[in-house]
């Protein structure tokens, strides 16, 4: 009944280093929903980053897409050319890069910025198309028709986010990625800026994958969540269900660690380190720090699969229901 | 006895450039004591612009106010000097938010600790040196073994921020100051920094000045909360009260807009708009005014005094104005103080 926007089968990225390679995406497959966000959550080095930039084919040397497909509209992504990718960058698929307030360009005004993708694209505006393209793009985002003629040192954090959120709405995509939009932005500021996505979202009829850490801002925006841990999928599946009933010990633990505004409880976080990802443990990579590890998870590393309707989940605990 | 730290009607105005005249108003008549006995913990909460990090400045000795006095031990901060500066430095430690900025790259992670202890003379041999650092780190949950001899780069934030919070601990300081301590660092790492910092609390009697943009876990470790809001209280007092049920638009707004990780949806859409300018030198009325959904007339006419609303919360805001007033300097009787 779920339409597919974006399937991701199998997808393997590679960081080359001297050591050896780094999987820092290892075997990740997902479908992303028709008109749905889907959250991406894991610790640093889990390779949600990875992943956000694998799927705007901007991953470069010494990382490489080793192998895996990204099916967007019927065309595999990952063997598209240099060029034939940046046709489909913006058009189809878009990206909001982590810490887009530093993204921006200090020295050219807001107008020229958002005007640099359509332009490269090949389309020909007028001035006055250009114009109006640059407003009704800035009032979609919630910004001011006079923040064109702005540079970025004049702009809020908050209003920085919604220019380089302008930027990859430019070409009305239907897939955005957005990799931690709200991560140096105060509480208020966050609620609007994810609001102000929404709004886009709904207007453009796109999906979204919000990628992030913060489990709260998950269960508030998502519609789906998926959990990443050092490259994999730990579990994905509708973010109700998880919050309710997590099934992967890692997920649950996530949750568990967030201090709560509803009572005072005994703050508990998640003993351990994350793994290194050139020295993987054996089997299940979470296996160190897992409370409810058993013989297994040290021998077999668990498989990605379904354990209900619309979940799953890579862990031996759920293989035996 | 005299109170460790005392702010007395502090203001701090930033004063632009030569061309820009505007000034900015980043701490206005601020008052507040912190006793070492009993310690507790006391978070100091609001977002950018509100005046936190001036606080932790102004109790570092980075800025002077314009008007007021900080004053450690009854000692006026900025004049303080020699002996007494040598003790103000050994007794009040910092966590800087950044563990990334305050490492020097070219040292090993042992240079901070060593330091202090030589330059406070808290060894008499290595040996003891040794000892020493070994016990504050594993008070703060690593192993000496896997720490010492490593570079900054070797380490992720979370172990940086606690070896930090292991080289305050080392001095036996008695008070910490954090200044947004785990803003950068995992989301899974934050609750154990945040309980090595109450540990440290609980266990060493050492006060804590938390400053954050975080409610949450303001919440979670504090006893008493203070939330600014342009360089003002808006609303102070006993945490649960605060927290468990706020009374200031400002912050009733900050706990609307936290993403609680609970599967019911709780954000709700408002339309109270964002005005992130901070008001100008000379801002009559509350600062809250013109983002507040329940602005009257007398808002933009003078700013509010401090009515008492209960036996522990003050709140800065003309709806309670038939709660008595207390003095701006009176935030101590609202705070709990065991």
């Amino acid at each position: 009944m779920n339409e597919v926007a974006l399937q991701v089968r199998n997808l393997q990225v590679h960081y080359a280093t001297a050591r050896g390679p780094v999987k820092a995406v290892n075997d990740v497959s997902f479908d992303l929903h028709k008109g749905e966000i889907l959250g991406l959550v894991g610790e640093s080095g889990s390779g949600k980053t990875t992943m956000g930039m694998a799927l705007v084919g901007l991953i470069r040397s010494p990382g490489k897409v080793v192998s895996g497909e990204i099916l967007l509209n019927g065309r595999d992504l990952t063997s598209l050319s240099v060029d034939a990718y940046k046709k489909v960058r913006l058009e189809e698929i878009a990206l909001i890069p982590q810490g887009a307030m530093n993204s921006l360009n200090p020295v050219t005004r807001i107008r020229e910025q958002i005007l640099d993708g359509p332009r490269d694209h090949g389309i020909v505006l007028t001035k006055a198309e250009a114009d109006d393209h640059v407003a009704s793009l800035l009032h979609k985002v919630g910004l001011s028709p006079d923040v064109a003629k702005m540079h970025a040192h004049e702009l809020s954090g908050g209003m920085k986010q919604r220019v380089a959120m302008a930027i990859a709405i430019s070409m009305k995509p239907k897939v955005i990625i957005a990799d931690e939009p709200t991560s140096a932005l105060d509480v208020v500021v966050q609620k609007r800026v994810i609001e102000t996505l929404q709004d886009v979202q709904q207007e453009l009829g796109a999906s979204i994958i919000l990628i992030g850490h913060d489990m709260g801002l998950m269960a508030q925006t998502v519609d789906r969540l998926g959990v990443m841990y050092a490259g994999r999928l730990a579990e994905i599946a509708p973010i109700r269900e998880t919050l309710i009933a997590p099934r992967h010990p890692y997920t649950r633990m996530l949750i568990e660690s967030l201090p709560a505004v509803i009572e005072k409880k005994p703050l508990r976080g998640i003993a351990g380190l994350a793994p290194q990802l050139l020295n993987l443990p054996t089997g299940c990579a979470f296996h160190p720090r897992c409370p409810q590890c058993f013989d297994r998870c040290i021998t077999e590393t668990p498989d990605f699969r379904m354990a209900d309707e619309g979940r799953w989940v890579a862990c031996h605990l759920s293989d035996h229901q | 006895m005299t109170p460790l730290i005392e702010f007395r009607n502090v203001s701090k105005i930033f004063s632009g450039g030569l061309l820009n005249r505007k000034q900015t108003v980043a701490l206005e008549d601020f008052s507040m004591t912190i006793e070492d006995e009993p310690p507790l913990i006391t978070a100091v909460v609001g977002e950018s612009g509100s005046g936190k990090t001036t606080i932790a400045r102004l109790l570092l000795g980075l800025e002077r106010p314009t008007h007021g006095e900080v004053l450690y031990r009854g000692r006026n901060l900025t004049t303080m000097r020699g002996k007494a500066r040598r003790q103000f430095l050994h007794d009040v430690q910092f966590i800087f938010q950044d563990p990334y900025g305050v490492y020097n790259p070219f040292y090993k992670v042992d240079h901070v600790l060593t330091k202090p202890i030589a330059k406070f003379k808290l060894a008499s041999s290595r040996r003891e040196a040794y000892k020493l650092i070994e016990t504050v780190l594993e008070t703060v949950g690593l192993r000496p073994e896997e720490t010492l001899g490593r570079y900054p780069h070797q380490m992720s934030g979370g172990q940086r921020q606690r070896v930090m919070v292991a080289r305050a601990l080392l001095l036996r300081p008695k008070l910490i100051i954090a200044d947004e301590p785990v803003s950068m660092v995992d989301a899974s790492l934050r609750a154990t920094i945040l309980s090595n910092l109450q540990e440290l609390n609980e266990k060493f009697g050492i006060s804590i000045i938390y400053i954050t943009h975080d409610l949450a876990t303001g919440y979670q470790i504090s006893q008493n909360m203070i939330v600014l809001y342009h360089g003002s209280v808006c609303e102070a007092g006993n945490v649960e009260h605060v927290v468990q049920r706020p009374q200031h638009p400002y912050t009733q707004l900050l706990m609307d807009s936290i993403p609680r990780a609970v599967p019911e949806r709780t954000w709700k859409r408002d339309s109270t708009t964002a005005n992130m300018e901070k008001p100008a030198a000379g801002h009559v009325g509350c600062k809250f005014a013109d983002r507040c959904p329940q602005v009257m007339a007398q808002c933009n006419e003078s700013q509010p005094p401090f009515y008492r609303t209960d036996s522990q919360r003050i709140v800065s805001c003309f709806l309670y104005s038939n709660a008595p007033i207390l003095q701006r300097d009176g935030l101590n009787e609202v705070f709990v103080s065991q």
